[in-house]
């Protein structure tokens, strides 16, 4: 009996020890972590967005349709955010986050910053947030050779960007057609989202809180824009 | 064990027990990181930190623990330095944080560090355990350098991110030795090298 009350204290006392280290270390770190994410998407931005000089990251809105405080997070992560870059005041540009989903392994998580006239917008860029393509196939979405395509690229009038294979202007990368879709569909997604938003975004400087009920879920796309390129595009 | 100086019990974790390529442990992380050199350093680093901080305090804790709850109480030590490191190169390592990715975490279940809590740590001194932790974690590091340049090498055309073999090569590389069976072929080829050597 003297011998169980030993195990149960000693191991009682360690998980102690560690609770106490791990509590300092969780002190020390909070603010550096919180800092690195945040960097990371305002790098994205920046990278994808003309010259702002807002915080777009805190006047995000989350695109859904219903409220996303009842969804499961992993739902939740993959609803699209956008952020709406000003300079003085005025809105400059968009940038999208959007998750497609049909990359070769999964998720291809992009931002896509748009800017002009929403209904003919030119595309900045995107950056890939994160991924799981093929090493060395799928990973040249992030190569200046494929990338460089989008770059102040004109949204075509036509209304459905695609690569050459499915008739389109974008060349694939080779071996990595399917990846290469996953681009052209986060960019038609994103100008879908940028022609249904922006009005709103442009006059609303201040942060409103997100979502409103009325936001685009893909169903909720008008039918002249994005949905004929999403089906297209996934063949 | 006696009679070891401690001079042999950090170097023997070179090549004599080498935790990777001779006894073979630790072979999930060495397997999934070691696609470029980086990450090679990275989990490497890690790993020592990890390994003389648990050998430290498994040391230390040593004639404190009862032998029928030691592998518990191991593990909530190795699991919480891991944890330490995961959230310290989070903040101040993001990228390095994101490219190894759930590799950081699984070191708890990194059978090199268990097994020198189990087999050293619990039976030696503070002294001996903590250079023995640094000698097998940097033992281990090593051989994850190895299998890395390997496969950066022919894989990227790179070490390190620099390109050594020209524009050429990169542009159509070794491909499937940065994939999962590359893993498998290097370490097999380096292994089968080492026994080669050593009998000579």
């Amino acid at each position: 009996m003297k011998q169980e009350v030993r195990y149960v204290v000693v191991l009682t006392l360690i998980a102690a020890g560690a609770a106490a280290l791990l509590a300092v270390v969780n002190q020390v770190t909070a603010d550096p972590i919180a800092q690195a994410r945040r960097n990371k998407t305002l790098n994205a931005l920046k990278q994808v967005l003309p010259e702002f000089d807002n915080a777009p990251d805190q006047e995000m809105r989350v695109v859904s349709d219903v409220d996303p405080q009842t969804m499961p997070a992993s739902q939740r992560d993959r609803l699209p955010v956008l952020f709406p870059a000003r300079m003085g005041g005025e809105l400059v540009g968009v940038a999208v986050r959007v998750t497609d989903p049909s990359g070769y392994s999964g998720d291809v998580v992009y931002m896509v910053g748009l800017k002009g006239d929403p209904a003919a917008p030119t595309v900045v860029a995107y950056d890939v947030l994160s991924h799981k393509e093929t090493p060395g196939l799928g990973t040249k979405l992030k190569e200046p050779a494929f990338q460089g395509q989008f770059q102040n690229l004109a949204y075509p009038a036509s209304g459905d960007l695609k690569v050459r294979k499915d008739g389109g202007t974008i060349d694939a990368i080779t071996g990595a057609t399917i990846s290469s879709r996953t681009a052209t569909q986060a960019v038609n997604r994103a100008v879908a989202l940028f022609r249904e938003r922006a009005a709103e975004l442009a006059a609303a400087p201040e942060a409103a809180p997100e979502p409103e009920a009325p936001a685009a879920a893909p169903e909720a796309v008008p039918e002249s824009e994005a949905p004929a390129a999403q089906e297209v595009d996934r063949g | 064990m006696a009679d070891t100086t401690l001079s042999q019990v950090f170097s023997r974790g070179f090549l004599k027990e080498n935790p990777l390529f001779v006894l073979l442990l630790g072979m999930c992380p060495a397997l999934a990181v070691t696609s470029t050199v980086m990450n090679g350093l990275g989990m490497g680093a890690a790993v020592v930190f990890v390994l003389t901080c648990s050998n430290l305090s498994v040391s230390l804790l040593r004639k404190v623990i009862p032998s029928a709850v030691r592998i518990p109480a191991f593990i909530v030590v190795i699991a919480s330095f891991v944890t330490v490191v995961d959230m310290v190169m989070e903040g101040f390592a993001p990228e390095l944080h994101e490219s190894l990715g759930v590799f950081i975490p699984l070191i708890v279940v990194n059978c090199v560090i268990l097994a020198r809590a189990e087999a050293f740590a619990s039976k030696n001194p503070v002294l001996g355990a903590v250079i023995d932790g640094l000698g097998m974690g940097l033992g281990f590091t090593f051989a994850l350098v190895v299998v890395s340049a390997f496969r950066e090498l022919l894989g990227s055309g790179s070490l390190l991110g620099i390109n050594l073999l020209g524009q050429g090569f990169a542009q159509s590389p070794v491909l499937v030795m940065i994939l999962p069976p590359g893993a498998f072929l290097a370490l097999g080829l380096i292994i089968a090298g080492l026994n080669k050597l050593r009998r000579a």
